[in-house]
């Protein structure tokens, strides 16, 4: 569903052309080539209010520990988990989050 | 698929022709007023466009949601009536799709589901990691007819609701660190896809692995059931099947094992169970761990999985009020942990 307005809009990160999209009910412009998305204006702003609402400032992020997901009589050597985990639990160590369990049996 | 709660008030309308079900119903099980129970795993689905399941004495129809592209289901009931799939994919009692009230609806046998109650040590690793190794393993003959695994649509789905119910949400107090989230997909977005390609599953948890409650019946597709006869019990891996074919499809194998790899980041899946998945996938021949270097090739889809997981918590809190728990807060904080190169 291309609006004709946006038809010669160029995108700003590349020599894609950008092109507006209505997916349930949502207008979205996204570049046909680099598949980036372009917000309209106010939009940015509105999340960025959003931000801070839900959950209390956390802490600056860790570096990214080295940690071995794998026991040592693993047969491949340990693995450095991605830096994005959880550092509190760095990959898993003694127990495991109460409830979180359920959350690899149903589609979320 | 055996899971019978019912759905709570508001939450999950019964939506479909209830009279058209009742004579899909008599139709498979050749009685007439059948009880039809809505079967449902986990929570209330917050998906706008979720599929409603329901049993009809020892058969399941599942109403597709409303968006299915009936050519690439048609595609998928194929599939799902491979002889050679039937040893990983339950079979359905009736090979297509049948429409009903402008939906698409297709016939299963009631199965068995893991209980959910349970923990990652009552769970069955290494059938879950041989069922995705012999998919992935599939040879597909033309790959160009199958539909492609609708991996990347479901996040694109579960990011453009929770836009939409932020911007409709009345208080103008969405769940916060929706832009986190989406700024954390529009990278993975942007990132090339893996080099591997194979049959996928496409949304894979233990939520769609069951076991038939008795010796299969032959499908209605099957010439030659393999492992029909095999005895059950969780502890045999060859006696579980994987449901739920709705975004079956060539894709990127990694992203099937991205679920458990990111709850295990997230410190849910603890190491001895992580290493027995990736092990029994590895001694299985899966082919998205070619090497030892597993995170290389799962951290993509591990990112994926906690963005979905993320937009899907949000969209709950913002819909029903709730708030997060402790993991959620964490899935949101591993999403801005993301965005810092």
């Amino acid at each position: 569903m291309q609006e004709p307005g946006m038809q010669n809009l160029k995108c700003p990160k590349c020599p894609g052309v950008m092109r507006t999209y209505e997916r349930s009910g949502v207008r979205i412009e996204q570049c046909d080539t680099c598949r980036g998305i372009f917000l309209d204006f106010g939009e940015l702003e509105a999340l960025t209010r959003m931000e801070g609402q839900f959950s209390p400032p956390t802490p600056p992020p860790p570096p990214p520990a080295p940690h071995a997901p794998y026991p040592q009589q693993a047969p491949y050597p340990p693995q450095p988990a991605p830096g994005w985990g959880a550092p509190a639990h760095g990959g898993y160590h003694q127990g495991h989050r109460r409830g979180g369990f359920g959350r690899l049996f149903y589609s979320s | 698929m055996s899971n019978e709660s019912p759905p709570p008030d508001g939450l999950a309308p019964i939506e479909s022709s209830a009279e058209g079900l009742a004579e899909l119903g008599k139709r498979f099980t050749g009685r007439a007023g059948a009880v039809l129970r809505p079967l449902r795993t986990g929570p209330p689905s917050v998906s706008r466009d979720a599929a409603e399941v329901y049993a009809v004495e020892q058969i399941v129809l599942k109403v597709h949601w409303p968006g299915t592209d009936p050519g690439a289901l048609a595609a998928r009931m194929r599939l799902a009536c491979d002889p050679l799939l039937h040893g990983v994919l339950l079979a359905p009692l009736h090979p297509e799709p049948l429409p009903l009230a402008g939906r698409w609806v297709t016939v299963w046998p009631l199965a068995r589901t893991l209980p959910t109650g349970g923990g990652p040590l009552d769970v069955p690793w290494p059938a879950a990691a041989q069922l995705l190794a012999e998919l992935h393993n599939h040879r597909v003959p033309r790959p160009e007819d199958l539909p492609e695994c609708s991996q990347r649509e479901r996040i694109e789905r579960a990011v453009t609701d929770l836009v939409r119910t932020v911007r409709e949400s009345e208080d103008g107090v969405p769940t916060g660190q929706v832009g986190t989230v989406l700024a954390a997909w529009d990278r993975i977005r942007r990132e090339p896809p893996g080099p591997f390609r194979a049959l996928c599953h496409g949304d894979w948890h233990f939520g769609q692995m069951v076991q038939h409650l008795r010796p299969p019946p032959d499908p209605p597709c099957s010439q030659n059931p393999q492992r029909s006869q095999n005895p059950q019990g969780p502890q045999n891996p060859q006696s579980w099947r994987l449901i739920d074919i709705d975004d079956l499809g060539w894709g990127d194998p990694t992203w099937d094992l991205g679920r458990a790899a990111a709850f295990h980041v997230l410190g849910v899946v603890p190491e001895q169970s992580w290493h027995l998945l990736t092990r029994t996938y590895r001694e299985a021949g899966g082919p998205a761990l070619p090497d030892d270097d597993l995170w290389r090739h799962l951290e993509q889809g591990a990112r994926a999985h906690v963005v979905h997981c993320a937009a899907r918590a949000l969209t709950r809190h913002t819909l029903v009020g709730s708030q997060p728990d402790d993991l959620d807060r964490e899935l949101l904080r591993a999403c801005e942990r993301m965005l810092i190169d």
